[in-house]
């Protein structure tokens, strides 16, 4: 655990070192190509603007009306019937569509119940078992313009339902 | 889908701020959370303008090839449309590489950058093709050796043991992952057959 510590905090500065240096010995000249690459880099940002905006603002209005814990209250039921803890059901419906979100969220439940507990461990679970699937489609997809993203985002969210139901499971037996 | 979703998430907050006599609120949140996306486009900015500078250092020295053939038997059997790619193979090395050390703020970056050689191979510009479909899933699947945050967050709350959800992570990541790339395959498989169905049921409704 130590060691790949360590290894996150040396990636970083050996990859720009490796970078400049490989620059260096191919004559690169190095400052003027950097900065022509972080022109493009601008006008990524620049067309991802939108939408940005376009997530941001569905997710807010959706989180602050209090539609997200109505559709919690609407689940809760089915789910508690399955065996999912009702606490998580939630986080469930967070984390395809904001990383921060539901990151705090899953901190205030740590905090609440206890990290080791089986409901802190299957939280901690689904927060870590995959990536924030809507925003991160509509970011990706969006730098390029794609419209039709096809089966993808069906694929991602089946994924983010199969992991979650993973992570309850591993949860009950890691507890014990 | 994307569609469906964005009209659900606006039409249900709505509803719902209707419903709860609410709708005085709905311009302070949506002002709030465009200002928001505004915050984190800028904040992003800087990442993808260093990380975009950095890359085409390296693009130009002719390193990130050198990267792909760390990866290569792997790259190769998920990307067969890029063989010959070596430098779209290396970006999507390097942007793997990012998300499994948990470096979020590096990943991004590089993921977008990698997502503008893949979509230079994309013959249908309009919508996503086989290679962007497998490095998406890649992403979604969160695989990750390091999750550093996680781990942070856990330690916070007073956990005896943070990382006792590190092997479980990279089982149930790559249980997911490996079950997208299924689902993935059986699409683009079906793919032909579902044209040719609805290509039929045209026919018999002229």
């Amino acid at each position: 655990m130590k060691l790949l510590i360590i290894i996150s905090h040396w990636a970083v500065p050996v990859t720009i070192v490796g970078i400049l240096t490989a620059g260096a010995i191919k004559k690169v000249k190095l400052y003027e190509v950097f900065i022509q690459g972080a022109m493009e880099g601008v006008k990524t940002t620049v067309k991802l603007t939108p939408y940005l905006l376009a997530i941001f603002v569905a997710i807010g209005l959706f989180r602050a009306s209090g539609a997200l814990g109505f559709l919690v209250d609407l689940l809760k039921p089915f789910l508690s019937s399955l065996g999912i803890p009702a606490e998580l059901v939630p986080l469930g419906l967070l984390k395809p569509l904001s990383g921060s979100a539901s990151l705090g969220f899953t901190a205030e439940l740590l905090q609440k119940h206890g990290p080791d507990t089986a409901l802190g461990i299957m939280a901690s679970l689904i927060q870590g078992s995959s990536e924030t699937t809507i925003y991160v489609f509509s970011l990706y997809l969006g730098s390029v313009q794609i419209r039709n993203g096809r089966h993808l985002l069906l694929v991602g969210l089946l994924n983010e339902w199969f992991v979650f139901l993973l992570a309850v499971m591993a949860g009950i037996i890691l507890a014990k | 889908m994307i569609n469906t979703i964005w009209m659900l998430l606006l039409g249900l907050g709505i509803g719902a701020a209707a419903a709860s006599g609410k709708t005085a609120q709905i311009t302070p949140i949506i002002f709030d959370s465009s200002r928001q996306a505004i915050e984190f486009a800028f904040g992003l900015a800087g990442m993808i303008a260093f990380w975009s500078g950095m890359l085409k250092i390296a693009e130009v020295s002719g390193i990130t090839p050198w990267i792909a053939r760390l990866f290569r038997p792997l790259l190769s059997l998920l990307f067969p449309d890029l063989k010959h790619d070596q430098t779209t193979l290396g970006m999507i090395s390097l942007t793997i590489a990012a998300n499994l050390l948990g470096l979020g703020n590096v990943a991004t970056p590089l993921g977008l950058k990698t997502m503008e050689r893949l979509q230079s191979h994309n013959a249908q510009p309009e919508q996503a093709s086989n290679s962007i479909c497998i490095f998406m899933i890649l992403i979604f699947g969160g695989l990750c050796v390091i999750p550093s945050t996680l781990i942070a967050i856990r330690s916070q709350a007073g956990s005896t043991n943070p990382a006792l959800i590190l092997i479980p992570l990279l089982i149930i990541t790559s249980l997911g992952t490996t079950f997208s790339l299924s689902l993935n395959y059986l699409a683009i498989k079906m793919k032909p057959w579902v044209v040719k169905s609805k290509m039929r049921k045209t026919d018999e409704n002229s």
